[in-house]
């Protein structure tokens, strides 16, 4: 019996065991070990090939596609082309260089101003009113669909990734604190024989007692009904031998004694 | 009275609820239960042998010389401490080994995974930055992802749905 209640615990062995591998099953998300193992295997692969230390970083730096366009000046020309004068000829020679070249193409003709000329200045007219205007909230809606595209297919997974990544180690971490938990169980299945011995051995205790004080009651019980025997017997006896000792005259005396007295009584209620 | 004498549980039952996994709360407390109802068992009757109030038997009992062999029987008397005959000790001795070896081993394979975990963090942070991916990239970083024309070719229209083994039709990419 006590090995079948001990062993009875033993179901929580299996259990705690099952527990554990269930947790590591769902390690890293949706990936099984060996699939992130894969994934690191292709990004060191991959980050061997770019970042390598046969890349000339230097001279072939990683291409990178700026945010905004270079800066300009006056609307349209490029800030480097002024800083290309600069250096030749000065702050005011690439205004000088603009303007002669424009007065150069006029008075040669080669730019003609004819009657098509107003559309030339229409079309750029609209063209700098449209960009003012609408520019803004366009640049606007484009930068929030980056940011969002952004979020949902980069950063977002990134911090996921990590994230869940990082719970899935605590939870291992904590399967793992759990374990220990067995020591107690088999600490307290050992003691659990111990105690149920300690139990069996009190009964015994108890039951060697009782039996003494129901064999001594006993005896008490025995004596005692003896004695009242004894007893009532005596009591009988007795008063059947004094009943015995009465004789038929003195019962008769007795007898007439208790009419005299009746009598006696009666006249003296009558007067 | 060879083995020690237990009255009450020395087990730590706080730490070992703690550690107990969520999903075994109610294996846990019917084990917990049936310790509690053995050690309630040994509480029913009294530690040492009970005294018996001599002086009064012999006051109460004539015939001679029964409540003196009783005492004297009763002083001399020894009980045998009951011994574990299934050798249930040696059992659970043995069963403990056996879960300690399985529990050493998934330890063992818990720690792999976290450092595959750790591994898989660390990678992370190595990737290069979005602004520098090339579609040439892109297919060294992720093949798994990538348009691969060559040795996975897809059909047209080249959802996901319409590929071979495609199942969910709200599939958009």
């Amino acid at each position: 019996m006590l090995s079948r209640l001990a062993l009875r615990g033993g179901a929580f062995t299996p259990v705690l065991r099952s527990e554990l591998q269930k947790r590591a099953a769902i390690v890293v998300v949706s990936r099984s070990s060996s699939g992130t193992n894969k994934v690191i295997e292709d990004w060191d692969r991959a980050n061997k090939l770019y970042y390598g230390p046969e890349r000339d970083m230097k001279n072939f730096p990683p291409p990178v596609q700026s945010e905004t366009p270079p800066p300009v000046r006056m609307g349209c020309i490029p800030d480097s082309w002024f800083q290309f004068f600069y250096e030749k000829t000065g702050v005011t020679g690439p205004y000088v260089f603009g303007l002669g070249t424009l007065t150069f193409l006029l008075s040669k003709e080669i730019w003609v101003i004819e009657h098509g000329f107003m559309e030339f200045i229409t079309f750029w007219a609209m063209f700098t009113i449209l960009t003012k205007k609408l520019g803004p909230g366009m640049a606007k809606y484009f930068d929030s669909q980056t940011e969002s595209w952004r979020a949902k297919y980069w950063d977002g997974p990134m911090t996921e990734n990590k994230k869940t990544a990082d719970t899935s180690v605590a939870e291992i971490e904590k399967a793992i604190w759990r374990e220990d938990g067995q020591k107690y169980l088999f600490e307290a299945k050992k003691e659990n024989v111990d105690l149920q011995l300690e139990a069996i051995y009190r009964q015994r205790l108890a039951e060697v007692s009782q039996a003494i004080k129901s064999r001594l009651n006993y005896q008490m019980d025995v004596e005692g009904t003896k004695r009242r025997f004894e007893q009532k017997h005596m009591v009988n006896w007795i008063v059947d031998s004094v009943v015995k000792g009465i004789t038929p005259d003195q019962e008769k005396q007795a007898l007439l004694k208790c009419i005299e007295d009746l009598n006696k009584l009666s006249t003296k209620a009558v007067a | 009275m060879a083995s020690k004498r237990v009255a009450k549980s020395a087990v730590d039952w706080a730490s070992f609820a703690q550690r107990v996994p969520p999903s075994q709360t109610e294996i846990f407390r019917a084990f917990k239960a049936k310790s509690e109802s053995f050690v309630s068992r040994i509480h029913q009757f009294p530690e040492e042998l009970p005294k018996i109030d001599w002086a009064m038997y012999k006051s109460k009992i004539a015939m001679p010389g029964i409540v003196d062999t009783f005492e004297k029987a009763y002083q001399s008397v020894s009980v045998p401490y009951p011994k574990d005959k299934a050798n249930t000790k040696a059992k659970v001795d043995a069963e403990q080994k056996d879960a300690a070896a399985v529990s050493a081993k998934e330890i063992a394979k818990a720690r792999e995974e976290i450092a595959t975990a750790q591994a898989f963090v660390s990678k992370l942070q190595s990737l290069p930055p979005l602004e520098e991916f090339t579609q040439q990239m892109v297919a060294d970083y992720f093949p798994e992802q990538a348009r691969n024309p060559w040795e996975k070719p897809s059909i047209w229209p080249h959802t996901k749905y319409n590929q071979i083994g495609g199942t969910d039709s709200h599939e958009i990419k």
